[in-house]
């Protein structure tokens, strides 16, 4: 069995005390998840050759089981870990996109695109700074709207545990996304255009 | 866009999908009434609902930036 290094155990302290009410520990916890999330983005992209798919949800997940020490953990501790680490996931991977070169507009890669699957249902492609900027408008008419988007699709929350995460009903969470996906879609299509 | 216009597109969008399309149109003259632009945006998101379907269905994955571009 792998020990658990220091940092695990620094974050699963912070966690606890953050999901206990302390904002401070938030604070230290955020720079441990956003390094820890940075460090397997870039250690999944030297392993693997380009072309192939990055799952940010996978990657919102391994951080969780390397830095949370499961046996201390609460249910609701991974429910409110996902919901910081989503946000940091999309910081991260635009950084990466924008690293490669990539400017806001006019030279979008395609490369930097969802999953294949999309283009052979005939889907239009996105990317991630596409998406990033789609989101960052939508946030700015409707927070909660734009964070459902962020739960679920850099972080891989149920419809439930996003319900939790922002403490509303799960079927506001299902309604959000419904138009949400639908605005981001619109949105993306239009800026597709050159 | 603003807040309250989107929470208005929200409310209107939701209960559109929630009818046939065959009644959809009736539905839609009159809970926008005289204002097209409204009409049109939710047609638009209608649209695009239909297109997305599950297209951003989770979890996302996304393809890797190749090295190579610069």
């Amino acid at each position: 069995m792998e020990g658990k290094s220091g940092a695990s155990h620094r974050a699963t302290g912070l966690l606890r005390a953050w999901g206990d009410g302390d904002q401070a520990a938030l604070q230290e916890l955020i720079p441990l998840v956003h390094d820890e999330l940075r460090r397997l983005a870039r250690r999944h992209m030297g392993r693997e050759r380009a072309g192939q798919t990055l799952q940010p949800t996978a990657l919102v997940n391994e951080a969780y089981l390397r830095l949370a020490d499961l046996r201390e953990m609460r249910w609701q501790d991974r429910a409110h870990f996902v919901a910081m680490a989503a946000r940091l996931m999309r910081r991260v991977l635009v950084d990466i996109a924008r690293s490669k070169g990539y400017q806001k507009r006019g030279r979008r890669p395609r490369q930097v695109s969802l999953d294949p699957a999309l283009a052979a249902s005939g889907a239009p492609e996105e990317d991630v700074v596409a998406l990033d900027e789609a989101l960052t408008k939508l946030a700015a008419l409707s927070p909660r709207r734009a964070q459902v988007i962020e739960l679920k699709f850099f972080g891989g929350l149920s419809l439930e545990e996003t319900a939790e995460a922002l403490k509303v009903s799960p079927e506001t969470v299902k309604r959000d996304w419904r138009l949400s996906r639908a605005w981001l879609h619109k949105e993306l299509a239009t800026n597709r255009q050159p | 866009m603003t807040p309250d216009r989107l929470d208005q597109i929200s409310r209107i969008y939701h209960e559109a999908l929630s009818r046939s399309e065959h009644e959809r149109d009736a539905f839609l003259s009159e809970a926008c009434g005289a204002d097209q632009l409204l009409r049109q945006e939710i047609e638009s998101l209608l649209k695009h609902d239909e297109e997305a379907g599950d297209s951003l269905k989770l979890p996302g994955s996304l393809l890797l930036p190749t090295g190579s571009i610069s």
